[in-house]
C-alpha cells in the first residue's frame, strides 16, 4: 500500500507539509517496503487550480492514501471520485503521521477546507 | 474611429475623462472596464438588452468515453482530471479553449456555454451605450471584453474605456483602436504606470496622446518624461476639490460651467490628432 | 484535533499577520496606505507587492536588491516554419486569434496566445510546440522597512496572476507573515492576492465607483475565507456618501478600522518617495496611525 504525505523537504526526516496542493514535495510511503519516495510538486507552481492537479499526481502515483491538512472542495471532489482515503494530518515528522494512520490514529477529511485561488 | 482610454494607473480619471468626452461628442460610449465598470453612473444609460457572456466548456459523454486521457493530457489549464472512473471538468478552471475536443477522438466530448458575466446594451442621450459586467468570483475577464467588442461599429465614432493596468484583458481592448488616450496624474506613481501604458501602445502600433488630470505645481514629473519620450501632451485638467465632489456625486464635469469651456477644448484637441 | 483548528490551509495560523489591502476601484490610495503600514509593522514581517500591473510599493520603500530572477508564467505557441505547409489549420482552431498571416507564414502574435495548445494538437506536422514565456522579473529587496518582494512585470504578458502567484509565494517562503499590496479590480490577479491571507483591508472612496467596488471587492474577500476590514479613505470629500459606506459595512459585516481625511500632504510625499507617516503632524498621518491601531486590535482578538 502506498500512502502520499505533503513533505516540506525531500528527505526522510522531514516534517510533513500541511497544504495539499501547494505542498513543496511530495513523500510516498510504500508500506511494503517500508521505503520512502520523493517528487516534486508541479501542481504547486500553478496560479489556479492545485488541488486538482495534485489530485491527478497522487492517482498516478497509484497512492492509496493521502495525508494532509485539508483537501480544498475540488480536490476533495476528486478524491471522492476515487478508492482513495484521505487523513487529517496528526504529528509533525512524515514517520509520527504513518506511524499515526498505522495505528488508526488519524481522522478522516469529510468535509473540505476553503479554496485557494490565483491565474 | 475607435478612441481609447486608458491609465495604466487606476483612479487617474480615465473614465471621468472618457464619459465627458462621449457626452459632449455624442459617440457612442463601450465600457470594457468590465471588473469595475463605472460609465453608466455618468452617462445614466437606459439599458433596453443584457446580453449573457461567456466561454464554452466540455460535457463528457460517458458512454462514448474510454478514459484515454488525451483531452487530460492536453489541457493546458488543469481544468480536467482523470480519476481512473471518470473525466472531471472544473468549469471554473477551463478557459474555453476547445483543446480537449480537438483532442478527443471518440466523439465524446461536447462544448456549453458558462455564463461569466454580462453586456447590457443600451442608449444615453442619443448615442449607443455597451458596457460589460464580469460576475463576481470568475477569473476570466477577457471573454466579456471580446462580447462587448464584438458590437462596436467600425464606422461610427466611439469611445472605450479600458480596463487599467498593461495585463492581458488591457491587450484585448486595444486591439484595433485608432487612437488611444493614456490618462495620467503627476505623482511618481503615475508616471511609473504611464511608462507601463506607453510601453503596451507602442508594442501595438497605435497612435497615442496624453492627458494629465488633476495638474498641479508637479505636473514636471510627466512632462519632463514626454519631452525626454518625445511623447504628445493633448492637455491637462486642473486639479479641483469640485472636480472631486461632482465626481464624488456622479455628476458629469460638464455640468460644471468651467469644466465645460476645458472639456470642450480638450475634445477638440484630441478628435484633431485623430483625424490627421 | 484542537492542534489544527487555528491552521488554515495555507500553513498560517489565524493570530499571525498576513493582511492583503485592496481596493476594487483603482486609485483609492491603496499603494499610499500599504506604503505606511509597511514601516509602522514589524520589520520582520515580509511586505509584498502583488500589484504586478503597477508595482509601485517599491517607489516608496526603496533598498538594494538582494536578488532577481525570471519568472516564466505562460506559455506560448511556436510554429517551425521548415516544417510548415501552410495549412491553416492552426488558425482555424484558435479561439483568441493569435495566428496571424504575414509574407503567406503563419505567425503566432504572443501578445494574444494563451498557450492553449490547441493548435498543436491539431497540427498535422506536427510543426508546433509550446515554449515556455518569461512574464516577468520577480524581484527580492532589502528596503528601510524591511524585506520586500515584488515585480517587474512584462506589460501585456499573459498571465499575470501567475506572477501575483509567484510573488506572494516567495514573500511567504520569506516568512508567513505577510503584509501584501494587492491588485485592483475583482479578476484573478485580486483572487491571486487575497487567496491565503487572514485578514483583507479594502481601502475605499466616498465616491459611487468607490461603493460600487467595494460591494464587489467585498464578495471576492468572502469567498476566500479572509476577514474583511474597511477604511475609507478622503471620506470628507462626500460625507453622505462615506455614510451610506459605513452603513452598507455594517450591513455585510465588515469592520471599519479607519477615516483619513483629504490631505493634499498625501502626493506631496509620494512625490518626495517617503511615506505619508512620516509627515507626523497631517491630518492623514494622524488617521492611519489610529488606523493601525484598530487593525492591530482586530488581528490579536483573533486569538
Amino acid at each position: 500500500m502506498k500512502i502520499l504525505l505533503g513533505s516540506k523537504t525531500n528527505t526522510v526526516g522531514s516534517e510533513v507539509d500541511n497544504r495539499f496542493g501547494r505542498a513543496e514535495y511530495y513523500a510516498i510511503y510504500d508500506t511494503e517496503t517500508k521505503e520512502y519516495t520523493f517528487t516534486d510538486n508541479s501542481a504547486k507552481d500553478g496560479a489556479h487550480g492545485a488541488g486538482p492537479k495534485a489530485a491527478q499526481i497522487a492517482i498516478d502515483l497509484g497512492v492509496d492514501v493521502i495525508i494532509t491538512g485539508n483537501l480544498g472542495p475540488r480536490a476533495l471532489a476528486v478524491v471522492e471520485n476515487t478508492d482513495i482515503k484521505s487523513f487529517r494530518i496528526n504529528g509533525e515528522t512524515l514517520q509520527e503521521n504513518v506511524d499515526n494512520y498505522l495505528n488508526d490514529k488519524l481522522e478522516p477529511i469529510n468535509a473540505a477546507g476553503p479554496s485557494h485561488a490565483g491565474n | 474611429m475607435n478612441i481609447v482610454f486608458l491609465s495604466g494607473k487606476g483612479g487617474t480619471g480615465k473614465t471621468t475623462v472618457s464619459t465627458n468626452i462621449a457626452y459632449l461628442n455624442g459617440f457612442n460610449y463601450y465600457d470594457c472596464d468590465v471588473e469595475e465598470p463605472n460609465g453608466h453612473i455618468f452617462l445614466k444609460p437606459v439599458i433596453n438588452e443584457i446580453i449573457d457572456s461567456g466561454v464554452l466548456n466540455p460535457v463528457i459523454n460517458e458512454d462514448k468515453c474510454t478514459l484515454c486521457n488525451a483531452c487530460v493530457r492536453n489541457c493546458q489549464f488543469g481544468a480536467l482530471v482523470n480519476t481512473g472512473k471518470k473525466i472531471m471538468v472544473f468549469n471554473e478552471l477551463c478557459h474555453g479553449c476547445g483543446t480537449c475536443s480537438l483532442s478527443c477522438k471518440y466523439d465524446a466530448i461536447t462544448e456549453v456555454k458558462r455564463t461569466l458575466g454580462k453586456v447590457e446594451v443600451g442608449t444615453y442621450e442619443k448615442a449607443k451605450f455597451v458596457r460589460g459586467i464580469l460576475n463576481v468570483k470568475e477569473p476570466l475577464a477577457v471573454p466579456v471584453i471580446k462580447d462587448v467588442k464584438k458590437l462596436i461599429n467600425n464606422e461610427e465614432n466611439n469611445i472605450i474605456d479600458s480596463p487599467p493596468g498593461t495585463s492581458c484583458t488591457v491587450v484585448e481592448t486595444l486591439e484595433d483602436m485608432d487612437f488611444a488616450v493614456l490618462v495620467t496624474e503627476p505623482t511618481r506613481f503615475g508616471l511609473s504606470d504611464l511608462k507601463m501604458a506607453v510601453y503596451v501602445v507602442r508594442e501595438m502600433k497605435i497612435p497615442f496622446g496624453i492627458v494629465i488630470n488633476r495638474s498641479s505645481k508637479d505636473d514636471h514629473i510627466i512632462t519632463d518624461y514626454l519631452e525626454s519620450e518625445n511623447i504628445d501632451l493633448i492637455g491637462k485638467i486642473p486639479y479641483s476639490m469640485r472636480a472631486a465632489r461632482l465626481y464624488s456625486e456622479g455628476k458629469m464635469m460638464i455640468e460644471d460651467e468651467e469644466f465645460y469651456e476645458r472639456f470642450k477644448k480638450l475634445s477638440e484637441d484630441i478628435i484633431k490628432r485623430v483625424d490627421k | 484535533m484542537s492542534d489544527f483548528n487555528v491552521i488554515n490551509t495555507s500553513g498560517v495560523s489565524k493570530n499571525e499577520f498576513s493582511l492583503t489591502v485592496i481596493s476594487g476601484k483603482g486609485g483609492t490610495g491603496k499603494t499610499t496606505i500599504t506604503a505606511s503600514l509597511a514601516y509602522l509593522v514589524d520589520k520582520e514581517i515580509v511586505k509584498a507587492d502583488c500589484d504586478v500591473d503597477a508595482s509601485n510599493l517599491g517607489i516608496i520603500l526603496e533598498g538594494e536588491t538582494l536578488e532577481q530572477s525570471k519568472y516564466i508564467g505562460a506559455k506560448v505557441a511556436l510554429i517551425n516554419q521548415a516544417m510548415c505547409d501552410q495549412c491553416g489549420g492552426c488558425k482555424d482552431v484558435c479561439r483568441y486569434d493569435a495566428v496571424d498571416i504575414k509574407d503567406s507564414k503563419y505567425i503566432v502574435n504572443n501578445l494574444k496566445c494563451e498557450g492553449c495548445n490547441a493548435c498543436v494538437v491539431n497540427c498535422h506536422l506536427d510543426a508546433i510546440k509550446l515554449i515556455e514565456e518569461v512574464t516577468g522579473d520577480v524581484i527580492k529587496k532589502d528596503t528601510k522597512a524591511g524585506k520586500l518582494v515584488t515585480s517587474k512585470m512584462i506589460p501585456g504578458a499573459e498571465g499575470s496572476g501567475k506572477l501575483v502567484t509567484e510573488v506572494r509565494r516567495v514573500g511567504k517562503t520569506e516568512n508567513s507573515e505577510t503584509l501584501i499590496d494587492g491588485s485592483p479590480g475583482i479578476g484573478c490577479a485580486v483572487m491571486a492576492s487575497v487567496t491565503g491571507s487572514n485578514h483583507s483591508l479594502i481601502v475605499t472612496e466616498p465616491t459611487q465607483s468607490g461603493f460600487e467596488d467595494m460591494k464587489r471587492v467585498y464578495e471576492i474577500v468572502a469567498n476566500f475565507d479572509s476577514i474583511p476590514l474597511a477604511v475609507i479613505n478622503k471620506y470628507d470629500i462626500n460625507e453622505e456618501v462615506a455614510i451610506k459606506i459605513e452603513k452598507e459595512c455594517e450591513r455585510l459585516g465588515i469592520k471599519i478600522v479607519g477615516k483619513i481625511p483629504f490631505d493634499t500632504t498625501v502626493n506631496e510625499a509620494v512625490n518626495n518617495l517617503k511615506p505619508i507617516i512620516e509627515y507626523k503632524d497631517s491630518k492623514a498621518a494622524i488617521a492611519i496611525n489610529e488606523m493601525y491601531k484598530n487593525i492591530l486590535n482586530v488581528i490579536k482578538g483573533e486569538n
